[in-house]
């Protein structure tokens, strides 16, 4: 720091000015008295309106014991003049006690949600608005040496009694504690999981006033967001504590805009207890790891500017200056229960990534994608898992491909009336579903203002287990929605459909910022669906419930439409397959064993008066009890129509069977009968030797005439 | 009849056979006319002049000889109604007939004779050889001898010609035709039974000869033909005397003889034929 | 049933080829329009005015047999027929070599609609016998005027139509298909208005076939048992019906009655006084045409494999 620098900076020198006379308890009068200033003049300078000349900063310097050029290098470390320490907040006066962070409990609490808040959070916080948030996640497994180092680091012994007066309780939050204090006992291992981001605003504004500072570090139900940018009541921060099984968590933040004239290195940390007793002292429960403020009485603590070694031992230390927070959650692990080991806990952090914030991850060629995310785990400093960069589209192939062919524009469009269809794997459609958003109640009466959402819908692979949902976001692009279209028409080709709502759809209008407002209303706290929300029916005209009932209707509708096949295929592409095997007019071939008696041989000659004498065998099928009784036929082949039949004269049993009148009665126990004929002559159509004589058997049901 | 159509049409099959129910065959019921005609095809032909000829046909013949009719009708229809063989095989055209143009006719000369008179349904939508029009133009087109329709009054005199010759293949080799109406000229037979018992003499010795072989016939002049069926709309059909059918050449005479005295041995020598023949 | 002729007849049978099909004097290229295996000729006749087809046909009877038998002066006659217009036209061919005769047939447009059988006969004189009837052609060929590649076509028609629009089927609007019958052709009619149908019949999906199949089957089973019902009313006597009536009633009758031969079975059914459980040995032939009963199995048994937990 040089001389122009103390002179160009009265804040940062008046900020640096009033956290050296808190650590020395001194207040500004009783400086002004050593200097012999006025008091007037010390809050000039505290305030940064004013800088004392070279000669009284010596004399501060000499007053405050500090080394000479102090108040140049602004030189702190006030961590090792035992500045820092954890501030227990006392319980209330009035004897209410809370048990826990209540705010943790309002919803069902997992690694996989913390996972989703906090880079929610970090979305909403981007600085420049054409750069990605990167967010990191590291999880870091630390035993022995490192664990003793780290444990010294954030004042561990001090926070021990307590941890463990507090886990003395059979409430919930007492059973989390009490595992925690043991399994770490046990095994020796703490895991530390950070969450950072770069290139979002970090914690600025002031310590105990309305800014982002406050609201993350003091407030428990606070959205400091503005505008549409988020919209929740802040119940995402306490999932981040939630995560940690002392609910103890360290932040370490580089500033975006300057507070007390620095930026890099604002330290604090918080652990959220409930109320327990120690040695006969009541304490509410949550304690703040800082610098004492005595100017706010005992309780408070405020943060400090760490140096790079600190931030190290805290394993806080950024990768770059880029503003943004890093969150670290101490003795983290899964709520819900499921994920134990680096590997898994990695995992689950990578799909609950993929999964909510796969449409802030799709970029476009020149633009960079509003998010970037990443999962690393380590042990002991060694990597367990490398570092994975979270792809969209290797996770969520089909919904990033309709979302990126829409960032493009490259979807196919309806065409007038024209049905829009899928022809193509590859295909995104792009139809417009109208939500009638309804005037405030707050505004003047007015008809509903109509947006234009955008639905995609490709198609997906046949093995894609989650096939046939519709996932509806709105500006944030974080799945709000998200269900399985049901009703689909047979032989709808499987499909994934993405439904872009209120300032998702990427355009400057009004009515999707109204849209906007409207589908955050209706979001509950978990984010999980759209639909009559208090604060939508204390918001919105009589019939906003509807209105958004209808639109979504309309969207389940048009996913139907998409994906029917066309019934009226413009060919008419003749008999389906399956059918075609049934239709067979063509002969088939007859058994070579068939189960009746057929006619094996018939041979002769014409005689003298011009009749047939034949001699006929007859091939009998297998064995049965009955005799058979089959009636000889003799026919004449005709060039068309009906045969003839002529009568016979004589009928002559030659083997295995006997002649009953016109009929012969064989053995069912041979394999073959034969018989000799005489054709009646008078029964003849024509000569016979004009004509094809054909010899065949019937079965005759009588025994004969 | 309420209207008359002007074009002729073609009236498919299946929704030919969709109007004839009980009723409407025993007459007691009308054919919606107007529903016929909106489920017809209609085609580039007059209906008047086919139309007149029923009417005609129905004002010289009564009731009693209707199946005299036959003979007069068969030659007329066909060289009025001029068609390749193409178009004829069309029952769409016949359906037509029966149920739009002529109705009348129809129940006319096939209303049975019994207590519950009725039309048997094939005289309206049937095969070429039952369907009242079919079986008249198709006589006509099978037993002319060229622009001869002389022998088509022959048969068409004797039913049994039409009832079971005109459907045995073997007839359409024209001069085994030829030959059979050749022997109802000659008398070798006249009654309907001796004309059955030759169609089946005919048919039967047909598998062990070919009468292709022994009498072979001249290919028709398809060409003038088809210039025959062009002139439709100049031709004037005399009613008193016998049309003039197309010049598309003559069946070759000793193909004829060959096989008319052929036919008669069989006839004669035939065993079965001799037996009915001893009994009329 | 066995033939016996009254005069020897040659035991093996003559082979007639086509060698070469002219259009109008323009040759045709063989291999598209001709099916040897088939026995087909297919006439692209698609959008163009022709007047007359050519044939050359070859017949090559067994020449040893031919020689060294009674048969004097034998000669090929060619036949073109068909049932619909009436037409037979017979050529006798010329000597083409020992035992064999080559020639030409001419078809005309105008007097062909649909299919034209090509056949012949081997006739000699025997015994003094002129004009005698030695040998059939066994595999006669089909020239087809309607085809557009030449596979064979006996099967029944199957067409899609939207039945509210047609007339002729709109009384039938509420079913998904229904049989048309005429002396021609039966014809299948599937419901394209009927909601789902198409996609069902002719979805590919292979977790879907299951169900297809058991569809289609049950189509086949009600179209033959209203085909055989129809088609046995035209019976009389003896004979077999002309055209698909009598190709169906081949096709089902020894399913009808398994204990009968064909014949055997056409009389019974022709004589009227019918077997009394007829119609459930209808019903039974009509499955089994369907391939009713392997359809419903595996239909069944996909049923078993799913119903697993649900995600």
């Amino acid at each position: 720091m040089t001389q122009d620098g103390i002179t160009q900076d009265p804040e940062a020198f008046g900020a640096w000015l009033a956290r050296q006379l808190r650590r020395k308890g001194m207040s500004q009068s009783e400086l002004a008295a050593k200097l012999d200033v006025t008091r007037a003049a010390v809050s000039a300078w505290i305030t940064g309106r004013a800088m004392p000349r070279i000669e009284k900063i010596q004399a501060i310097e000499e007053v405050l014991g500090l080394a000479a050029g102090a108040s140049v290098t602004r030189d702190e470390a006030p961590e090792s003049s035992g500045f820092i320490r954890w501030q227990y907040r006392p319980a209330h006066i009035d004897g209410g006690r809370e048990l826990g962070n209540a705010a943790a409990f309002a919803f069902d609490s997992s690694l996989a949600v913390t996972a989703r808040e906090a880079a929610q959070n970090s979305l909403d916080e981007r600085f420049h608005p054409d750069r990605s948030v990167r967010v990191r996640f590291t999880l870091h497994e630390i035993s022995g040496e490192r664990l003793r180092r780290f444990q010294e680091a954030i004042l561990w012994d001090d926070l021990v009694p307590h941890i463990k007066a507090a886990g003395d309780t059979s409430q919930k939050v007492g059973r989390v504690l009490a595992n925690g204090l043991r399994e770490l006992g046990e095994n020796g291992t703490l895991l530390l999981l950070r969450i950072d981001d770069y290139n979002a605003h970090g914690l600025t504004g002031p310590e105990y006033d309305d800014g982002r500072f406050a609201a993350v570090v003091r407030r428990q139900l606070d959205s400091h967001k503005k505008g549409t940018a988020g919209g929740s009541f802040g119940l995402g921060k306490a999932t981040i504590w939630g995560a940690s099984q002392f609910g103890l968590v360290i932040m370490n933040s580089t500033l975006s805009e300057p507070f007390e004239g620095r930026r890099e290195r604002r330290v604090i940390g918080r652990i959220d207890l409930p109320w327990h007793k120690l040695d006969g002292e009541e304490y509410a429960g949550p304690a703040w790891l800082g610098e004492p403020d005595p100017t706010r009485g005992e309780a408070a603590a405020r943060s400090w500017w760490a140096t790079e070694r600190t931030v190290q031992e805290l394993y806080l230390a950024r990768e770059s200056s880029d503003p943004g927070t890093s969150f670290l959650i101490v003795g983290a692990y899964d709520p819900a229960g499921e994920a134990t080991t680096l590997e898994k806990l990695h995992a689950t952090l990578v799909q609950a990534l993929a999964t909510n914030f796969w449409a802030s991850m799709v970029s476009t060629e020149g633009t960079a994608p509003p998010l970037e995310a990443s999962v690393v785990a380590l042990r002991n400093g060694d990597v367990v898992v490398p570092e994975e960069r979270v792809n969209p589209h290797r996770y969520e192939p089909a919904r990033s491909r309709a979302l990126r062919a829409f960032l493009e524009g490259k979807t196919i469009k309806r065409e007038g009336d024209a049905d829009v269809r899928i022809t193509n794997a590859d295909d995104v459609v792009e139809v417009a579903v109208t939500l009638r958003v309804p005037r405030r109640k707050t505004e003047a009466k007015g008809d509903p203002i109509e947006h234009r959402a955008v639905l995609l819908v490709t198609p997906t692979t046949d093995s894609d287990e989650r096939a046939n949902h519709v996932v509806g976001m709105r500006g944030t692009r974080m799945t709000v929605l998200d269900r399985t279209v049901s009703r689909l028409p047979f032989g709808a080709v499987p499909f994934q459909a993405v439904l872009l709502a209120g300032t998702a759809t990427g355009r400057d209008l009004d009515e999707d910022a109204r849209a906007e407002e409207f589908l955050r209303a209706a979001e509950p706290p978990e984010h999980n669906a759209w639909k009559a929300t208090e604060d939508l029916t204390t918001t919105y005209a009589r019939g906003a419930a509807t209105r958004l009932r209808d639109f979504l209707g309309e969207v389940y509708a048009e996913v139907r439409r998409v994906v029917t096949p066309s019934e009226r295929a413009a060919s008419d592409d003749g008999p389906p397959a399956v059918l075609r095997e049934l239709m067979g007019l063509h002969p088939t071939p007859p058994p070579r064993r068939p189960g009746y008696p057929t006619v094996r041989s018939v041979t002769g000659e014409l005689n003298d008066e011009g009749a047939w004498r034949l001699r006929v065998e007859i091939r009998l099928p297998e064995e049965r009890r009955d005799p058979w009784f089959l009636r000889p036929i003799l026919r004449f082949a005709t060039r068309s129509g009906p045969k003839p039949e002529a009568r016979w004269a004589k009928l002559v049993a030659e083997s295995h069977c006997e002649v009953s009148g016109d009929v012969l009665i064989c053995d069912p126990n041979e394999r073959v009968a034969v018989f000799a004929g005489v054709s009646d002559v008078s029964s003849h159509p024509v000569p016979a030797h004009m004509a094809m004589a054909e010899v065949d058997v019937v079965q005759a049901k009588d025994g004969g005439r | 009849m309420s209207d008359v159509p002007s074009k002729l049409g073609l009236l498919p099959d299946e929704v030919a056979g969709s109007f004839l129910n009980a009723g409407v065959l025993q007459n007691a019921e009308p054919l919606p006319q107007n529903e016929i005609e909106r489920a017809s095809t209609l085609i580039d032909r007059d209906a008047e002049p086919v139309r007149e000829l029923f009417d005609e046909a129905m004002g010289r013949f009564l009731s009693d000889e209707r199946t005299a009719a036959d003979a007069w009708l068969a030659p007329v229809l066909h060289a009025t109604l001029r068609l390749t063989r193409r178009e004829a095989a069309d029952s769409g055209l016949w359906n037509y007939l029966a149920l739009r143009l002529a109705p009348d006719y129809v129940y006319w000369r096939h209303l049975s004779r019994e207590a519950a008179p009725t039309v048997a349904r094939n005289r309206f939508v049937g095969p070429f050889h039952t369907q009242a029009f079919a079986r008249l133009w198709w006589a006509a087109e099978l037993f002319r001898d060229g622009p001869d329709y002389g022998p088509v009054k022959v048969a068409c005199g004797n039913q049994d010609v039409l009832n079971t010759v005109l459907r045995l293949e073997v007839i359409r080799h024209r001069p085994t035709a030829q030959a059979i109406i050749r022997l109802l000229e000659t008398g070798v037979v006249r009654t309907g039974r001796e004309v059955n018992a030759l169609a089946q003499a005919v048919n039967t010795a047909g598998t062990t000869l070919s009468y292709e072989a022994l009498a072979p016939d001249e290919p028709r002049d398809t060409d003038a033909y088809r210039d025959w069926v062009e002139a439709a709309d100049e031709a004037v059909v005399p009613f008193d005397r016998l049309p003039r059918g197309p010049e598309d050449g003559r069946i070759p005479k000793g193909s004829v003889d060959t096989l008319a005295k052929l036919f008669e041995r069989l006839f004669v020598d035939s065993p079965a034929a001799d037996a009915t023949s001893e009994e009329s | 049933m066995r033939r016996i002729a009254p005069y020897p007849v040659l035991a093996d049978e003559v082979t007639l080829t086509v060698h070469e099909v002219r259009l109008d004097d323009v040759p045709l290229p063989y291999e598209s329009t001709v099916s040897e295996r088939d026995r087909r000729i297919a006439l692209h006749l698609v959008g163009k005015d022709w007047s007359t087809v050519r044939l050359v046909l070859r017949a090559a009877a067994p020449r040893h047999e031919l020689e060294a038998g009674p048969w004097k002066k034998a000669a090929f006659v060619a036949t073109a027929s068909e049932r619909r217009t009436n037409v037979h036209t017979a050529v006798k061919l010329d000597w083409g070599g020992p035992a064999e005769w080559v020639g030409e047939v001419e078809l005309h447009r105008d007097d062909h609609v649909d299919r034209v059988l090509i056949s012949g006969h081997l006739v000699a004189t025997v015994d003094d016998v002129e004009g005698r009837v030695i040998a059939d052609v066994a595999r006669p060929w089909t020239v087809d005027l309607q085809a557009n590649s030449p596979t064979p076509r006996d099967e029944i028609a199957v067409r899609w139509a939207d039945f509210a629009k047609v007339p002729q089927l709109k009384r039938h609007e509420e079913s998904p298909w229904t049989v048309s019958v005429t002396d021609e052709a039966p014809i299948l009619y599937l419901n394209s208005g009927f909601e789902g149908l198409r996609a069902v019949l002719t979805g590919t999906k292979a977790s879907d076939r299951p169900a297809r199949e058991l569809l289609a089957s049950q189509i086949a089973v009600s179209l033959w048992t209203t085909l055989f019902n129809e088609a046995i009313r035209h019976v009389e006597g003896t004979d077999w019906p002309d055209g698909w009536r009598g190709m169906a009633l081949r096709r089902m009758l020894p399913d009808v009655f398994p204990e009968r031969s064909p014949d055997d079975a056409l009389r019974e059914v022709g004589r009227g006084t019918t077997a009394p459980d007829l119609p459930t040995r209808v019903l039974h032939a009509a499955i089994k045409q369907a391939k009713a009963p392997r359809s419903l199995a595996n239909f069944i048994r996909s049923l078993q494999k799913t119903g697993s937990e649900d995600r």
